[in-house]
């Protein structure tokens, strides 16, 4: 296993190294220059050409690669050619609160999706099941804004439920529990609106899964030892079954950060994604190389997890 | 009668055709139509026929695995078909299964002794210590290796696993064990020790097995009395002799005229059936093999044929004989 | 399977109901005080660089407007006269000097005096070497600040410490504009910046963290949530304090996206909303309890002309373009009158603006084919449109960029017009913003013919940086030494010196910009905030509702 892990790191590094590059070459040839946009009557061309030089844009690209690659390896992410701050400055703030809506939003993803996809697979094409197949293709197809200007107008205006905005309360003074409890509070409308759409994906794989995990022979040897429907269920079935959803793990962690560049839009919800559509927009590219690496590591290494994960759940899969 | 252990009376099972937009029913797939036979204590009964003939379903209703549309089956005089609940649990310690594909039917995520001995702690069958012995005794008597207990099914060969698959079928001491195609998946040179295994086990627990196979020479090895299906029908039951050597309905006839014969001096004439098996959802009027009978005749493609008793205990379903 | 159901069925209850639980504490435990607070939204995210000299973004602008104080302010005809920090000031009479005497009251937030050091120490720290923001524009007339920029001199010959409170500013020489352009503002406190480094500033606490940064102005920054808001709290030590200003204890800033921000506006969840689309204004108009603003906005678009490219160097060809769009139209059509047509640089809102000059082109297509055909532009082929002087077709360009929708709609009106007009118009797709400003800016690009943009204006109704031959933004190329000639002489002149005189001159060389159409100038759109009643002593005017000075007198009922 260890000899695995090692392995699989060892190979993600070449990767990263081409996905930077790949990266540094797209943006490198993305029409815009990320100082154009500071289109002022008031800035002259002696501060434009100093920023350039400030930044190292007046370097040739190759140059340019070098550099930045070297200060990532070091953690040090550069300076935004928008905000002049430095990157990492900005990530710290907003890494964390775009974690957290992602947790929130995979805890509610399984934890509605699973049961769904049981209670659909449990009684095939009957009218249970058909109407969640459809509402799962409405949730499939409603895109993100509209979700999240839903739910803030359901849950936010209309019943006051939750809070339609932010990631916490303003001047609230909330310590300890109380301010944990005012996050999470916060974070229920934008980790919904995230979790719809892998909602409506999961409960139509789990539903899948475990109408082919029925099927199996060994669920009917199972019940031919005499047990109870719903042993041979929870001990053969949904054993089987919902292994497969470790894989999608690593997945989900990319499809997490692009939806949430959506969602934190809507609700003014201050993670990664917001930051990171803004810098497209501003082509503030060592903003966007950080952010890339990060969702591309975090993919890799999600990856690595669910597979390593697999072997855990599944005594069929050995890494040596 | 009373020394019958399973008794089957006109079992069908029919799958509901779904058409059009609203998903309506537009028919039905009779994959078991009006199946009788039954199965005596400690005897082998082989159930044979091509695929897609309706043996599996069979076996499967027997064991209520599916729901039978219509019939009885009754065991030990009690029908199976109107138990419900714990009395169902219960019965089902005296009928188990044995699959085709041994690696399918063991639950992957479980180690042999989980497997072994779930149906004991399901059905509170002694102490866990009694209940651990007695794994270790039925690994023995299935010839597995003791020591891997602690394994999964994926680090068995074919042949072990059905050994796995007949040891957890044993586990509850069952009277009849219902084999489908235990053996087809198998290498040849493995199904005669698994099928050898069985004869012994059989000898050993006084067990009586339904013994599903599309082959032939199996069931010939194994079995006692045969019963030969055709299109979800039961065409001809008969004791083994009697039917390798005197098989009565064509469609036996024809099948045993397609089996290899180990001495290559006997000539035997092949009859070769005309065209393909016909849907079952759509089955032939009639007998349902008219249309590719060699012998027949108008009568068949009108009138169903009912099982006629040619003496001792050879039935066939054939106008031929009336 | 039941109890299994019954299980998760049971968590998620517990879990809705915990939450439940704190969302009805917080209301109650949260501001026992009856505190006067109101909550105001940005519709996208500040970037929290909260420091007069540094800050980039608009969005930082409305924040520092409300806690940093300026030596002045301008009044709604953009003339600087409001006094703020300076108690009084008076310029020289030819412009070339002004004496400033700062109020004696005036504190930081941290408690220290503010004196003429800290306004000297932040025209230093922006002429300095190392200064990395855009603001050196605003010190450079003063004399002496580009030697001390250039490492020449040790101190700035201009500035004159007359005591803490009186300061006299010399400037390069003459010059008629805005003391707003002439000398930067805001000052900074000299005792939290003076050790610091200047070139990374930006990174530093006392610009970024809510506790470290000291202001002047009416309110304090308290709370500081990067990307979501800000929380502004009344600043106790601010010189207005003794008469009980600013009468609001609070001042939330919310980043809101404007499709939620109104709909929480509608719900009394918030109480301002900024800078609205024209499309949303029916919308909030139903309302009830909330007041729509609206004024012509410090800002207009235009469709700009590359003079130097052939096609279009010919004026004829630019003015008979002015003519053919019906910029009309495209205020009462697309902007649904929240807006004002545009025909001069100088903002209809300033006290330089000549009305009568609004007359030249008028939607006139006639007057555009009989100067197309003057200029020997006519249909030769008879396909409609025009072929140039040699025959050959003639076509040109238009490019736009994304993001704002009444422009790309405008886009496609200007080429109907030109259309009818007989000039074949290839509109080309809308590039990124980012994109299309690269290829503007380029001076050695020869590919863009037209493109609509906008400027911000300026104060002061100079029309040197955009408009001079030399100027770096003069994306137009537009070269005219009797454009520079009538500038020079609205910037230096004597007679430049009195508000008429430089009227005037203004409009003088505003004809000659007309006659020369170098840029079609389109439309200017309406700033429209709203905001709830329950606040009172709001005023607006080119600065909208939630940047205009007023805001030290609104009062909750």
């Amino acid at each position: 296993m260890v000899k695995y892990v090692t392995r699989r790191l060892l190979v993600t590094i070449p990767m990263i190294v081409l996905i930077s590059i790949i990266l540094f070459t797209l943006l490198q040839l993305a029409p815009g220059d990320p100082l154009a946009g500071k289109l002022d009557q008031h800035t002259d061309a002696n501060y434009i050409a100093k920023l350039k030089e400030d930044f190292g844009l007046d370097k040739p690209p190759v140059e340019q690669f070098f550099f930045w690659a070297k200060n990532f390896l070091q953690g040090n992410f550069g300076v935004s050619f928008d905000k002049k701050v430095l990157v990492q400055d900005l990530l710290s703030e907003r890494i964390g609160k775009t974690a957290f809506l992602g947790v929130v939003a995979l805890i509610f993803t399984y934890i509605i999706a699973i049961p769904l996809g049981i209670l659909s697979a449990n009684k095939p094409y009957s009218k249970l099941d058909y109407t969640l197949t459809s509402a799962s293709f409405i949730g499939f197809s409603m895109p993100s804004f509209f979700a999240g200007l839903l739910l803030i107008y359901l849950f936010g205006f209309q019943l006051g439920w939750f809070p339609y905005s932010g990631s916490e309360t303003e001047a609230s003074g909330y310590e300890g529990l109380e301010y944990i409890m005012d996050r999470l509070h916060h974070v229920i409308l934008p980790a919904m609106t995230l979790a719809i759409i892998n909602i409506a994906q999961y409960n139509r794989y789990v539903r899948a899964s475990v109408l082919d995990a029925k099927a199996q022979d060994y669920t009917r040897t199972a019940r031919s030892k005499g047990l109870s429907e719903s042993k041979v269920l929870r001990k053969h079935v949904l054993r089987n079954a919902l292994i497969p959803l470790v894989t999608l793990f690593g997945i989900d962690l990319g499809l997490l950060l692009s939806g949430a560049i959506i969602t934190e839009t809507i609700f003014g919800f201050p993670g990664v994604g917001q930051l990171y559509i803004q810098s497209i927009t501003t082509r503030d590219y060592p903003v966007v190389m950080a952010i890339t690496m990060m969702t591309s590591m975090a993919v890799l290494i999600g990856n690595l997890i669910a597979d390593i994960l697999y072997a855990f759940v599944d005594p069929r899969i050995k890494y040596d | 009668m009373s020394n019958h252990l399973l008794e089957v009376k006109k079992l069908s099972k029919y799958f509901p055709i779904k058409g059009g937009l609203f998903k309506r029913k537009v028919g039905d797939v009779k994959a078991v139509d009006q199946v009788s036979f039954y199965v005596k204590k400690g005897e082998t009964f082989g159930l044979v026929g091509e695929s897609g003939c309706g043996k599996s379903t069979t076996g499967r209703t027997l064991l209520r695995l599916m729901e039978p549309t219509d019939g009885q089956v009754l065991f030990n005089g009690i029908d199976l078909t109107t138990l419900k609940g714990e009395a169902l649990r219960k019965a089902r310690r005296d009928l188990q299964m044995v699959f085709q594909d041994p690696y399918a039917s063991l639950n992957p995520q479980m180690t042999v002794e989980q497997l072994i001995e779930e149906p004991l702690n399901i059905h509170n069958i002694g102490e866990k210590k009694d209940r651990q012995d007695r794994v270790l005794q039925i690994m023995d008597t299935v010839g597995l290796n003791k020591n891997f207990g602690g394994r999964y099914p994926h680090e068995f060969s074919g042949g072990q696993r059905q050994r796995i698959g007949i040891a957890r079928a044993l586990a509850l001491q069952p009277k009849l064990i219902v084999a489908d195609e235990p053996v087809s998946a198998l290498d040849v040179s493995i199904q005669s020790q698994v099928v050898n295994l069985m004869e012994d086990l059989q000898r050993e627990f006084g067990l009586a097995y339904v013994f599903i196979a599309h082959d032939l020479s199996v069931v010939r090895h194994i079995s006692d009395r045969v019963g030969v299906m055709y299109l979800g029908r039961m065409a001809e039951i008969a004791p083994k002799e009697e039917l390798y050597t005197k098989p009565a309905h064509p469609y036996t006839q024809a099948l045993l005229s397609a089996v290899p014969i180990p001495n290559p001096r006997l000539k035997r004439e092949r009859i070769i059936l005309k065209g393909d098996v016909p849907s079952p959802s759509n089955p032939p009027q009639g007998c349902a093999f008219h249309p590719r009978c060699p012998k027949a005749f108008d009568r068949c493609k009108v009138e169903r044929p009912e099982m006629m008793h040619l003496g001792g205990e050879h039935y066939v379903a054939c106008h031929l004989y009336d | 399977m039941k109890k299994r159901k019954i299980g998760i069925l049971s968590l998620a209850v517990v879990m809705g109901l915990s939450v439940f639980a704190t969302a009805c504490g917080s209301k109650s435990s949260g501001d026992g005080a009856k505190k006067k607070s109101i909550t105001a939204t940005m519709n996208s995210t500040f970037d929290g660089k909260f420091n007069p000299a540094l800050y980039d973004s608009v969005y930082d602008a409305y924040i520092l407007d409300q806690t940093f104080a300026s030596l002045w302010k301008q009044d709604e005809k953009l003339e600087t006269s409001i006094p703020d920090l300076a108690e009084s000031w008076k310029e020289s009479e030819k412009k070339d000097g002004v004496s400033i005497k700062l109020r004696k009251d005036a504190k930081w937030s941290d408690g220290k005096p503010l004196t003429v050091d800290d306004v000297i120490f932040t025209w230093k720290f922006i002429a300095n070497k190392e200064y990395s923001g855009s603001r050196f524009e605003y010190v450079e007339s003063i004399k002496g600040a580009k030697e001390y920029r250039e490492g020449k001199a040790q101190d700035i010959e201009g500035i004159k410490k007359v005591d803490d409170y009186n300061l006299e500013v010399t400037f390069e020489k003459s010059d008629a504009r805005d003391l707003s352009t002439k000398v930067f503002s805001t000052p900074m406190p000299k005792h939290i910046f003076e050790n610091k480094p200047v070139k990374t500033l930006e990174n530093d606490p006392a610009v970024k963290k809510a506790e470290n940064i000291v202001t002047s102005g009416p309110f304090t920054i308290k709370e500081i949530k990067a990307g979501e808001f800000v929380v502004l709290e009344k600043n106790k030590n601010f010189y207005g304090a003794a008469e009980g200003k600013p009468k609001l204890d609070q001042i939330v800033w919310k980043v809101l996206q404007e499709d939620v921000a109104i709909g929480a506006l509608k719900e009394g969840k918030v109480d301002m909303v900024s800078r609205i689309k024209p499309g949303s204004f029916e919308t909030i108009k139903g309302f009830k309890d909330v007041e729509l603003v609206e004024d012509t906005d410090l800002g207009y678009q235009y469709l700009g002309f590359r003079t130097d490219h052939p096609k279009l160097t010919d004026k004829r060809v630019r003015r008979a373009i002015a003519y053919a769009i019906n910029r009309e139209q495209m205020v009462t059509g697309l902007l649904k009158g929240h807006g004002t047509l545009l025909s001069t640089p100088v903002s209809p809102k300033s006290w330089a603006y000549s009305k009568d000059l609004d007359a030249e082109y008028s939607y006139d297509p006639g007057k555009a084919k009989a100067l197309l055909a003057e200029a020997g532009y006519k249909d030769t082929n008879g396909d409609g449109f025009v072929e140039d002087p040699s025959g050959k077709p003639y076509v040109l360009s238009l490019e736009f960029p994304k993001g704002n929708q009444v422009r790309e709609q405008s886009a496609k009106l200007i080429r109907e017009d030109l259309e009818k007009a007989g000039i074949k118009i290839d509109l080309k797709q809308p590039k990124d913003f980012a994109a299309l400003a690269e290829v503007v800016q380029q001076k050695a690009d020869k590919t863009m013919e037209m493109w609509l943009m906008g400027w911000t204006t300026d104060v002061d109704p100079n029309p040197k940086n955009i408009y001079g031959s030399t100027a770096e933004s003069n994306y137009y190329r537009w070269k005219s030494p009797e454009s520079d000639k009538s500038i020079g002489v609205s910037m230096y002149d004597q007679k430049a010196f009195t508000k008429e005189g430089r009227k005037e001159l203004i409009k003088d060389w505003t004809k000659i910009f007309q006659q020369d159409s170098p840029v079609v100038l389109l439309y200017s759109q309406n700033i429209i905030d709203a905001y709830n009643k329950r606040i009172t002593g709001v005023q607006y005017d080119y600065r909208g509702a939630l940047g205009h000075p007023s805001f030290v007198d609104w009062d909750v009922k």
